[in-house]
């Protein structure tokens, strides 16, 4: 049970990792806060939203076309809900219309919101605590 | 699993789990501020987005005509803690409701508290009970795989209460709505321990335990 060797290298931490002599255990960094000093990197924040956006953008194209478990559930059993309403209802561009397009760039929409919008939920909370970059 | 208005016939269930919903985000939001560390901020908006992403993707559960995406729930708190897990997955909802018309927006309050308030808390006993020092080897993604999938089934179990609670044949509800989850649990389990492999390969110290004392 070590720590992967990766750690070792991890892109974004503190001088003070290199300066120390020993090597630290798993169980102290976890424990200590020492993880505070290891940010992640610019990389590591894009490849992730890269990732995020070929999910929304591309695999979610090929999603299951049958009805939700809930939905099925409730189509059985005569339990009509209201139907929403939205900009972009079903994951749709509506001035697209329905094809692959209007579903690609309906779920880049959705990944890119919702990124920004927990970016700037998250800033608003710390920036009550104490001034904080959050890149 | 997104409830649309309506579906829960009787308001005082509708606005109990709003209730209980709305505090307990503000009750993550509280902890976010003053427990998350530092390095973990920046991903509550790059997990949240994958999130959304992956709930686009719809799988056919094996045996039954219907699908289901994962909620994402133990995902997000294996990596950023279940307060920050909270805030993000209803932040998720949110948007799905207003903006995709995906879910009710009365109905927010219990979509959040089934996927987002109890999938979280679930994965987040089952961690610190079966993996308290998270060093983040193939133990610390099996167990995360299993809290997740708890998780999944504890939201569930919820949802039929709430339908019960609405005056339907409890038989039919738990016939109906667990028995897919059941199936798709373990589909749940197997995309968050492969996307925290992915992560892990990416930034291994992001699977170390993600809160911290405040300080």
């Amino acid at each position: 049970m070590t720590l992967d060797p990766q750690m070792q290298q991890s892109p974004g931490r503190g001088p003070s990792a290199s300066d120390s002599p020993a090597p630290r255990l798993p169980a102290e960094i976890s424990r200590s806060g020492e993880a505070r000093h290891r940010g992640i990197s610019l990389r590591t924040f894009l490849v992730l939203l890269g990732v995020a956006l070929l999910v929304g953008g591309v695999v979610a194209l090929f999603a299951s076309s049958r009805p939700d478990v809930l939905e099925t559930f409730l189509a059985e059993h005569a339990i009509e809900g209201a139907p929403g309403v939205g900009p972009l209802p079903d994951y749709e561009v509506p001035a697209l219309g329905s094809g692959v397009a209007s579903r690609a760039a309906a779920g880049l929409i959705g990944t890119l919101l919702t990124c920004a919008v927990l970016l700037v939920v998250v800033r608003c909370l710390r920036s009550r605590r104490e001034p904080r970059k959050i890149p | 699993m997104h409830l649309p208005d309506g579906a829960l016939s009787d308001p005082r269930v509708t606005f109990a789990a709003l209730g209980l919903s709305a505090a307990a985000v503000g009750i993550a939001a509280r902890r976010v501020r003053t427990h998350l560390s530092d390095e973990r901020l920046p991903l509550i908006g790059v997990l949240g987005a994958f999130v959304f992403a992956a709930q686009m993707v719809n799988l056919p559960v094996p045996g039954t005509p219907a699908s289901m995406h994962i909620s994402g729930a133990g995902l997000l708190t294996v990596v950023l803690g279940p307060s920050a897990a909270i805030l993000a997955l209803a932040a998720v909802l949110l948007l799905q409701a207003l903006i995709f018309a995906d879910g009710g927006v009365l109905a927010w309050g219990a979509n959040t508290l089934n996927l987002a308030v109890v999938g979280s808390l679930t994965c987040y006993v089952v961690m610190r009970t079966l993996d308290p020092k998270r060093r983040g080897g193939n133990w610390t993604l099996g167990i995360a795989a299993l809290g997740a999938g708890l998780g999944l089934l504890a939201g569930a179990a919820l949802l039929a209460v709430e339908l019960t609670l609405c005056g339907l044949d409890p038989a039919l509800v738990w016939a109906g709505v667990l028995g897919g989850h059941v199936l798709f649990a373990t589909g749940e389990g197997l995309i968050t321990a492969l996307s925290l492999a992915g992560l892990r390969t990416l930034a291994p110290a992001l699977l170390v335990t993600p809160e911290t004392t405040p300080s």
